[in-house]
């Protein structure tokens, strides 16, 4: 089960970029997502000129807000991508995400962490 | 020499990209940038002594993109590019000022907030800040891009191979 708060928390980011490690080299695409308490599916944006990852690489997902201040908020997902059916999803150990922060209250509420 | 749009694109867009560099699984960041058009390189300047810095010292592939505004179907771009030159520390901030001024200037939304001044320690140490108040301990990184895939406002994918 993921944390409730991180699933509401995904909700509010409608961009979101996969990455993994090709030949010793980073690569991302585009994706959807969608994350509930039970699993993180991903759709990697179709284009001729990207692969979608396949299964069993270690993945980051990474999704974020457009502000690089006390503004910024994003979300961090590394797992591992597997593939049920169809769809794609991150089997995730550790999952980050990062709140915008209010400078009377910093450093209160910064980042919250999930591992398996 | 890269297209004109693009150019145009990449003097344009103020949202940070998300950047990353090789690690177990990969690190991904969002970052502040920027694009020197007559150079054709990018520059970035992350924060120092974190795990980023120490990845990007081993391995100088990195890839990062962006959607303009983070927005689904706006304008954005994906980078494959290589380290080209990396310093780090109080003098690479003299050698670098202009580059320092021209993100400031051209791509950043930090602002010099006295209210953070109080927690400069704390928020200087924190391990998972993504940015840092002390830009003498700070890196500037130029990146040669390899190959860029972008799209306009229409949507429509482009790729350039350098």
């Amino acid at each position: 089960m993921f944390p409730v708060e991180f699933t509401k928390f995904s909700k509010k980011f409608e961009v979101g970029f996969l990455y993994w490690i090709e030949n010793d080299t980073p690569t991302m695409i585009q994706t959807d997502f969608q994350i509930t308490t039970d699993k993180i599916t991903v759709k990697p944006f179709e284009s001729k000129y990207f692969q979608s990852p396949d299964a069993g690489v270690k993945t980051t997902l990474l999704f974020a807000n457009h502000h690089y201040t006390e503004q910024c908020e994003m979300g961090i997902v590394k797992g591992v991508l597997v593939k049920h059916g169809d769809t794609l999803e991150i089997e995730p150990h550790d999952i980050t995400w990062t709140f915008s922060f209010d400078v009377n209250e910093y450093p209160k509420r910064l980042a919250r962490r999930w591992r398996r | 020499m890269i297209p004109a749009e693009l150019g145009e694109m990449l003097g344009e867009i103020r949202t940070p990209v998300m950047f990353t560099a090789v690690d177990k699984y990969p690190h991904a960041t969002p970052m502040n940038w920027l694009w020197l058009k007559d150079e054709e390189v990018f520059w970035f300047n992350p924060a120092g002594g974190t795990r980023k810095i120490k990845l990007l010292q081993q391995n100088g592939n990195v890839c990062f993109g962006t959607r303009d505004e983070m927005k689904k179907d706006a304008r954005g771009f994906i980078v494959w590019g290589e380290i080209t030159r990396f310093e780090y520390g109080f003098w690479a901030l003299g050698r670098n000022r202009k580059v320092k001024t021209q993100m400031l200037k051209e791509k950043s939304q930090l602002k010099f907030n006295l209210g953070l001044l109080k927690f400069w320690r704390i928020y200087a140490r924190h391990p998972d800040i993504h940015y840092s108040t002390l830009p003498w301990v700070a890196a500037f990184v130029r990146i040669k891009p390899k190959r860029i895939v972008y799209c306009l406002d229409d949507g429509v994918e482009k790729e350039v191979v350098f």
